[in-house]
């Protein structure tokens, strides 16, 4: 197959594992926070059972 | 003031389907128009126009859309129009410098230079780059209370500004040199324009997937905001 | 509503004050005239040492500058502090955002106009083999549509760009990029009558200025009103 075409795909794949990199990234954001809030909430549920 | 939340549940579910759909989509795109669509008398290169013209077309879908929902957004001034404005725009650019690339190496391989002054289309999309990468600049440089209304004016003024650069730049050229991506100039084979349709829809479905996923990105980080000051302010 | 005057009026009471802005600051007139021509010296050091014939590239010569000036004093007629509650003081009465809009970009084309009268001569001048003084009034027609095009649609960006945090910065990179057709045309239009003489190429370029400015009037009229929606 022709040079370009292949440059073509390499191009394609790259920003394809940019995007993918991206999302992974947001996504370890997002658990990290929900993490977070999860001992939040945790904490609360045990100030109100013992006021 | 909260979404039910069967509605957001099924809004994860509605991403992740056209998540999906566009993957197989883009796939089969791709194996067909790479290995078995016919293969074109200018050679192997042709087939970049698989990719090429599907993503300078649907770029252009994302800028209209990203025009109505600014017209929406100045009509109603409900934030998620704006969301759509700057969400499209984004894939949109994104678009256009696909575009912009394949098209240059495109032009490498059939022209031997990396650019050419003359090609009509590839110069209008760089200036279409240069609107739509502005739209960033403003936004960004405008504070929130004017923000939305900034964007949607600016969305609305660019896609105007789009068919008029096409008509420009195309008079500028008193050329009669053949633009390369002309393919209404060409003998259309049946097999090539069935790839080019197959390679569209999937483009088109890869469009709206993206949307989904960063609206539904954004909803998320909002909801956990809201979650965390709920949670904070409880003590 | 009696009792605000009409909307013709308050229209030329607007522009006067525009314009009577601008004539008692003289220098910033003669402050751009000065940059056109210092920007058509640049440009000519970068095409002209090999050629000596640069009628060809009049078009680009005089417009390349004007386009510049253009977003540079389109986003001037907003700086002056003062004019921020000035500004605030119009926004206040009863004048329709339509009339301000209409009342700048006038003001915009008047001063564009001005930059133009010196710098069309000059190019005459500077860059064209053997001129004809009898085109200078073509070129002026050109001008002049391609000046309420900029007009209007500089108007509606600099009202943007004017509550942005990196001002000079923004008005450029926004500007710039939707100015190209106007600058292509106008060039085209130039090129048409002082390198070329051919009337129909000249007659399609000013009929493309004058759909561009008609085209961004819409819009602005359409959106105006959203920008000073506070």
């Amino acid at each position: 197959m022709n040079d370009y075409v292949a440059a073509a795909f390499a191009v394609v794949w790259f920003v394809l594992l940019v995007y993918v990199a991206f999302v992974g990234l947001r996504t370890a954001r997002i658990s990290r926070e929900v993490e977070l809030l999860t001992r939040l909430a945790e904490r609360r549920a045990e100030e109100d059972r013992a006021p | 003031m909260t979404e039910p939340a069967v509605g957001r549940r099924s809004g994860g579910r509605d991403a992740a389907v056209w998540a999906a759909a566009a993957a197989v989509l883009m796939f089969v795109a791709i194996i067909g128009g790479f290995f078995i669509a016919p293969e074109d008398r200018e050679g192997e290169i042709q087939r970049l126009l698989y990719l090429h013209v599907p993503l300078a077309v649907m770029s252009l879908g994302a800028f209209l859309v990203a025009c109505v929902a600014g017209i929406l957004y100045l009509r109603r001034r409900e934030d998620r129009y704006d969301e759509v404005v700057t969400v499209s725009i984004a894939i949109g650019l994104l678009f256009v410098v696909l575009t912009i690339i394949s098209g240059s190496i495109w032009a490498r391989g059939f022209w031997g230079t990396w650019w050419r002054w003359e090609d009509p289309r590839l110069v209008t999309y760089l200036i279409i780059a240069l609107i739509y990468g502005a739209f960033f600049v403003l936004r960004s440089s405008t504070d929130e209370s004017r923000r939305g209304r900034f964007s949607a004016v600016y969305s609305i003024v660019a896609f105007a500004a789009v068919p008029v650069s096409f008509y420009a730049v195309r008079a500028a050229r008193d050329t009669v040199h053949p633009v390369a991506l002309d393919s209404d100039g060409l003998q259309i084979d049946s097999g090539i324009f069935f790839w080019l349709l197959v390679s569209q829809v999937a483009v088109i479905v890869l469009f709206v997937a993206l949307l989904k996923l960063e609206l539904l990105q954004r909803r998320t980080d909002r909801d956990l905001r809201r979650l965390r000051v709920l949670l904070e302010d409880g003590a | 509503m009696s009792g605000a005057p009409s909307a013709a009026r308050q229209y030329r009471a607007l522009v006067l004050k525009d314009l009577r802005l601008e004539l008692r600051t003289r220098e910033t007139l003669i402050a751009m005239v000065l940059f056109v021509v210092i920007a058509m010296v640049i440009l000519q050091f970068g095409f002209g040492t090999r050629e000596t014939d640069l009628t060809r590239f009049a078009g680009g010569l005089l417009w390349v500058p004007l386009a510049f000036a253009a977003v540079l004093g389109v986003g001037r007629s907003y700086v002056a502090e003062r004019e921020q509650r000035v500004l605030d003081g119009l926004l206040v009465a009863p004048v329709s955002r339509f009339v301000l809009l209409l009342s700048r970009a006038t003001a915009i084309v008047g001063y564009l106009l001005a930059v133009e009268i010196v710098a069309v001569p000059l190019l005459g001048v500077f860059f064209v083999k053997g001129p004809y003084w009898g085109d200078v009034g073509w070129i002026f027609l050109a001008c002049l549509l391609a000046d309420i095009g900029i007009g209007v649609l500089g108007t509606l960006v600099a009202s943007m760009a004017v509550f942005t945090r990196a001002r000079e910065l923004v008005m450029p990179v926004v500007f710039l990029p939707l100015l190209v057709p106007v600058v292509i045309a106008a060039a085209g239009a130039t090129h048409a009558v002082v390198g070329q003489n051919d009337m129909a190429q000249y007659r399609g370029y000013c009929l493309f200025l004058a759909g561009f400015a008609v085209l961004f009037g819409l819009v602005a009229y359409a959106t105006f009103d959203a920008v000073f929606d506070d």
